[in-house]
């Protein structure tokens, strides 16, 4: 079995849904992000939020997937104060509703001023209503210096506790920044612009494998839901159990997300005999 | 907790792999330079700049050449 943490699946067929559960996924977690395109008020993100909160959960559970989401308004369109703040004002109806784990994706995109005041903003929102927090991170040239601002501005925040907040798309110049600031990282297997499923391996070996999660941030761009199966797929070929395969895709999003109550997924406790039974020659225990 | 696997059965098993990566940007480079204007017109975007000390980093022999690939693509300015 297999969490996929950030896929955008508003911007995703039904065929998607199907492979997803073929490929083993239970449960997928969904950002609200920008669409594509600038929303003209903040009256479109309430549709939004109640695709994210009512109509996505109803087609996950058609394929035996819960559906998850974080709700905020995206780094890009935090550009416009003005917007940015009318959606902050609607966000706290849709707390309640018993899909939503916190608030997020929120961060920044190419680190302008507006964009920091309204992540300020968003991280005091969060802090306020007691809400966990997924971050985004920026692309490329932009992203080593957004992410050490990030931080900063999380840090300021006494009320938030940094085990509560992942920061995600990090790559090989930002993940040791992130953990040692004591956030959990994330780790985003996407054509071109992140990591292939071999980069995200090497780091997952690299700098191991506590507090960080991996996924494929699927969405209306050149990108697919089996980035994350693909990864999964090379962390086994590299020659790691299947038990050290569940802890990295189902276990460490499980200890991540059960902070929120509303997250009922256990880690899994008795791979290692799964696994046995499956392969009773690889890996018999000596005692 | 990286899977052990010996340097040369590695090499053997992505080889064509590199080879491949390394020629698809000789050839972008070689494309860039039948473009109308050519290398010189792009010669003092700071983007090739970047390219060139990345490769320069894909030669050096010390590790994290990821890492350092990335800072070489990265906005250093101080923060706002």
């Amino acid at each position: 079995m297999l969490i996929e943490p950030h896929i955008h699946m508003v911007c995703r067929t039904t065929d998607d849904y199907q492979f997803l559960a073929r490929s083993g996924v239970v449960a997928v977690t969904e950002p609200a992000f920008w669409a594509g395109f600038d929303r003209i008020s903040a009256e479109c993100f309430r549709d939004y939020f109640l695709q994210l909160t009512e109509l996505e959960p109803k087609r996950a559970a058609g394929f035996g997937i819960q559906h998850f989401t974080w709700l905020c308004i995206n780094p890009k369109e935090a550009e416009n104060l003005s917007l940015a703040r009318d959606v902050m004002a609607i966000i706290p109806d849709y707390l309640d509703q018993p899909n939503v784990l916190g608030i997020g994706e929120i961060g920044l995109n190419k680190n302008t001023r507006n964009e920091i005041t309204i992540l300020e903003e968003q991280v005091d929102l969060a802090a306020r209503h007691g809400q966990m927090v997924l971050v985004h991170t920026p692309h490329l040239a932009d992203k080593l210096k957004g992410t050490k601002i990030i931080i900063d501005v999380i840090r300021n925040e006494s009320r938030l506790s940094p085990d509560r907040v992942l920061i995600d798309h990090c790559e090989e110049h930002t993940i040791a920044l992130v953990r040692a600031a004591g956030f959990w990282a994330g780790l985003t297997v996407y054509p071109l612009t992140k990591c292939t499923p071999q980069r995200a391996v090497d780091i997952l070996d690299t700098f191991g494998t506590q507090r960080v999660w991996v996924n494929s941030a699927a969405d209306w761009g050149l990108s697919h839901p089996s980035s994350l199966i693909d990864t999964r797929l090379e962390f086994i070929a590299r020659g790691h159990s299947l038990h050290q395969a569940t802890e990295v895709f189902y276990n460490n999003p499980c200890r991540f997300l059960s902070q929120n109550p509303r997250w009922t997924l256990k880690p899994h406790r008795n791979v290692a005999a799964t696994q046995a039974e499956l392969n009773p020659q690889a890996d018999t225990p000596q005692w | 907790m990286p899977a052990i696997m010996l340097s040369p059965n590695l090499l053997d098993q992505q080889f064509l792999q590199m080879r491949a990566h390394c020629l698809s940007l000789a050839a972008d480079m070689d494309r860039l330079g039948r473009a109308e204007g050519g290398l010189q017109a792009v010669a003092h975007d700071p983007r090739i700049a970047a390219l060139g000390r990345a490769i320069a980093i894909l030669a050096d022999p010390t590790d994290q050449r990821a890492r350092r690939v990335l800072e070489a693509f990265s906005d250093q300015t101080a923060q706002n």
